[in-house]
């Protein structure tokens, strides 16, 4: 009678204990594929070796993040022999192209005919369109492909802004611009690739000069741990729907490509501030057009 | 995830006297195959012992998938496979016995991986034979199949083509560009061979006594490596004409800025002048530019010693 | 850790010398037990025969630290030590991702396992069958069971204070042939230290350690006090071998 009731004991603490190391696994599953769901790891799951099944469940879970990986690497490939090829075409269309403005420069000595002059000039402009299309072209795909790496540094990005609007003085100027000036009275620091958060505010100042109708302003602030720039014009045609399109590639509200414009300014803009880990945001209200990015301010 | 798996910071290893490790600042991003060139005695092995954790760094840190905390960074390691120095056995096991006893020491669910892992070394018809009855080169691909046992994130082979036979050794290239292709494995080789490594890392960093000298990409070290003429004229557009028409030309790019970059005429820089004045342009910079793989890397080397 | 000493019992059951050891020992064992049984060979004075158990003497060698320590000393040197030395099989281990002090542990625990199994269920498990072979099985009776039970536990604990000790000894030399030379002065070195016993602050000392309990343990009918002492002992031991070890470990440079 004591030996049933000792093993009757032992049996129930046995039990008790496999069921608890159950639960455990269990939770320790569940922990590992929380990570791998939210991207914090690429590790397939490891079980403690104690019970088949458990074993076996993690086995498929495995089998299942081995097609889920097989599936995102076709996927990542994809992608990036795309934006190489597409960075390959930009970088050799550049060396023929330079031999036909050659040629163009040399006929334009040669010919001596108006009319042909004529044409060589038209031929003349269009390469050189080309040209300006390609440079924005060559310098997206770079921007987008694998190989090219930002090198952060400490930016004081209140002077650096003041800088660029300097340049920019001419621009407005002839346009008969005043843009409305806002800076903070500290300076603002983040921790960024200075020619891409220098090309950033080029592209966002040319664009604003390029379809301003009467005003524009540049507002530098700080928004708690951000480093806030809003360039602002007033775009009356713009309308919604284009808003949302402003990022894309050859996007051009005026639909009538020409001049010298590209319609890729704001996808470098873009691109640049997705590498940078910033935020990029356009607003259309009221006749006025607003672009803001935002940068992490550096904690010190 | 951080964009970074691996990175050091003023790692330093101090061995009584010696300096096997000075001030060290590796980078490894994600989907890179890192090789680290060096000279035997440079370092290599000392620094993947301290990432490994088999050493412990006398100043400095190491930051694994972007933790650096002790505690955290032990944990990170079940994310690596690894290979360092000689692989690690029990003679008195067969292959699949060794890896059996991996799989239990990982936690690794199914014996399957077992036999994936044999597959990917050409080992799966070993059998009852014991490892001491191995020869070098099959000791060698069964370590390397203990690493990829647990499919691992960041691969880390310390001068891994030791053994090897020919055939070994591109067999063993051709997994890794394999496993970096189709799984993103972040892969760290380390190799005193540069031929070796050329052919297959994406990244290098060059080693010497201790001290990291350089970190560039293929890409970079490409551009270094190649021979070509650097051209600067007055005017580009058409000293590209002159490139094409007079001297037939085809191997040449013309840079944003206006440089030319002539692949050709690398040992006839004169006839390449000569066509240039004489159709009128004004040669601002002409010279020649590129170098062997070897003797970039003794450059580098040398560079540092006499500073 | 489960996953650890999984591994840790593999390999155990892969390894030559724990069973060349064990198959050792087992024959000695039934050796010393046939010899003592059927009275060929006489042992007198022990504390087996103090309870009446004489036809046990045969148990008395192994209860002796100098006899013993060989065997235990081997399976530390050809299990733990070798595991530096050979090819380095210990690295594969630390880079696995746990901490090193579990690590250690989950060694401490299978070796100290192995250990148990040739010196306390090899001898016992002969003894208990030579005995029903050779028409002793009266002596398995209640009262000498309890005996046993209880002074095999004590022994046991100062055992694993032992094992311990001989890890932190593999642990730090690292080479199977330098750990047998190391765990056998060290024994010699306590066994020359327990000459010196009659000296009284020596003796104090000397009572307090697990060597002086391994013999102290078979004493008939022990005081709880003297219960109380041996495990406090044992227990001590262990607890602090086993945190000097780790933190060894901890610092170690795995070659």
């Amino acid at each position: 009678m004591v030996f049933l009731l000792i093993f009757f004991m032992i049996s129930v603490l046995v039990l008790i204990v496999q069921l608890f190391l159950l639960k455990k696994e269990l939770t320790q599953m569940r922990i590992q594929l929380r990570a791998y769901n939210e991207r914090k790891t690429n590790k397939k799951i490891d079980v403690t070796l104690v019970n088949k099944e458990i074993e076996k469940l993690g086995q498929e879970i495995n089998n299942l993040i081995d097609l889920y990986t097989a599936e995102n690497r076709k996927r990542i490939l994809f992608e990036q022999e795309h934006k190489q090829a597409i960075a390959n075409i930009s970088h050799d269309l550049r060396t023929p192209l330079t031999s036909i403005l050659g040629y163009i420069q040399l006929a334009e000595e040669e010919v001596t005919s108006e009319e042909s002059q004529e044409l060589l000039q038209v031929a003349k402009e269009r390469a050189k369109r080309l040209e300006v299309l390609l440079k924005d072209f060559f310098e997206l795909s770079i921007i987008e492909s694998m190989d090219h790496q930002l090198k952060p540094e400490r930016i004081a990005l209140k002077k650096l802004t003041i800088e660029r609007l300097m340049d920019y003085y001419d621009q407005f100027q002839e346009k008969k611009l005043e843009p409305d000036i806002d800076m903070p009275e500290q300076e603002l620091y983040i921790h960024a690739d200075v020619s891409a958060v220098t090309r950033v505010i080029d592209n966002l100042l040319s664009n604003a000069v390029k379809h301003a109708e009467g005003n524009v302003s540049v507002r530098l602030e700080k928004q708690e741990r951000y480093a806030r720039l809003t360039v602002q014009n007033d775009a009356a045609a713009l309308k919604d729907v284009d808003v949302e399109r402003l990022f894309d590639r050859f996007y051009m509200a005026d639909q009538a490509r020409s001049g010298k414009s590209t319609g890729l300014g704001l996808s470098i803009v873009k691109s640049f501030m997705e590498k940078m880990d910033g935020n990029i945001t356009a607003n259309w209200k009221d006749g006025v057009l607003s672009i803001v990015c935002e940068w992490s301010l550096t904690n010190d | 995830m951080s964009e970074y798996i691996l990175r050091t910071n003023q790692l330093t290893k101090r061995y009584k006297q010696t300096l096997a490790l000075d001030n060290v600042n590796l980078h490894i991003r994600e989907g890179e195959i890192y090789g680290i060139i060096g000279q035997n005695g440079a370092g290599k092995s000392t620094l993947l012992r301290v990432i490994t954790g088999l050493a412990l760094p006398s100043g400095g840190s190491v930051e694994l998938f972007g933790k650096s905390e002790r505690n955290e960074w032990v944990d990170m390691q079940k994310r690596i496979g690894a290979l360092i120095e000689n692989p690690a056995l029990f003679s008195n096991m067969t292959a699949i016995e060794n890896l059996e006893l991996h799989r239990l020491q990982r936690g690794i669910p199914g014996r399957e991986c077992i036999k994936k892992a044999l597959q990917l070394v050409d080992l799966e018809h070993t059998g009852n034979k014991k490892v001491k009855n191995f020869s070098l080169g099959m000791k060698q691909r069964l370590g390397i199949a203990i690493a990829l046992l647990s499919d691992p994130e960041f691969l880390i082979l310390d001068e891994p083509t030791n053994g090897l036979d020919p055939t070994g050794i591109v067999e063993l290239r051709q997994l890794i560009k394999k496993l970096n292709r189709e799984k993103g494995v972040t892969v760290l080789i380390s190799s005193h061979i540069l031929s070796e490594l050329h052919q297959l890392a994406t990244s290098f960093g060059i080693i010497h006594k201790g001290k990291l000298l350089e970190e560039l990409t293929a890409k970079e070290l490409d551009e270094k490596c190649r021979k070509y003429l650097q051209i600067k004229v007055d005017d580009p557009k058409k000293g590209a004409i002159v490139l094409e028409q007079t001297l037939a030309a085809t191997d040449f790019e013309v840079l944003q800025d206006g440089t030319i970059k002539l692949y050709e005429y690398l040992d006839d820089v004169r006839t390449v002048s000569l066509a240039l004045t004489k159709n009128g342009l004004v040669i601002e910079h002409l010279s020649h530019h590129g170098d062997s793989l070897e003797n970039y890397f003794t450059k580098v080397i040398e560079e540092v010693y006499h500073d | 850790m489960i996953n650890l000493l999984k591994a840790e019992t593999f390999k155990l059951k892969r390894n030559k010398s724990f069973w060349m050891i064990a198959g050792l020992m087992a024959g000695t064992s039934i050796l010393f037990h046939i010899l003592i049984m059927t009275e060929w060979w006489m042992m007198s004075g022990t504390k087996f025969d103090a309870v009446g158990l004489g036809k046990l003497n045969g148990l008395a060698p192994f209860t002796v630290p100098v006899f013993f320590n060989l065997a235990v000393c081997s399976l530390a040197a050809f299990f733990i030590s070798s595991e530096f030395s050979e090819s380095g099989v210990i690295r594969l281990q630390v880079m696995s991702g746990y901490k090193r002090s579990h690590v250690y542990f989950a060694k401490y625990l299978v070796f100290s396992f192995g250990t148990i199994i040739i010196t306390v269920v090899i001898p016992l498990l002969t003894a208990a069958l030579i005995a029903v072979a050779l028409g002793h099985g009266d002596i398995l009776q209640a009262q000498h069971f309890q005996y046993i039970v209880g002074t095999y536990g004590l022994f046991t604990l100062q055992l694993l204070g032992y094992t311990a000790i001989v890890m932190m000894l593999a642990i730090l030399t690292e080479e199977s042939g330098k750990t047998i030379i190391f765990s056998i002065l060290f024994t010699v070195l306590v066994f020359v230290i327990e000459q010196f016993a009659y000296h009284p602050s020596v003796g104090w000392l000397y009572e307090h350690t697990i060597f002086h309990q391994f013999s102290f343990v078979f004493t008939p009918e022990l005081s709880g006090a003297e219960w109380m002492r041996s495990t406090a002992v044992g227990v001590i031991t262990i607890l602090l071998v086993l945190a000097i070890g780790m933190a060894v470990f901890n610092r170690k440079e795995i070659k």
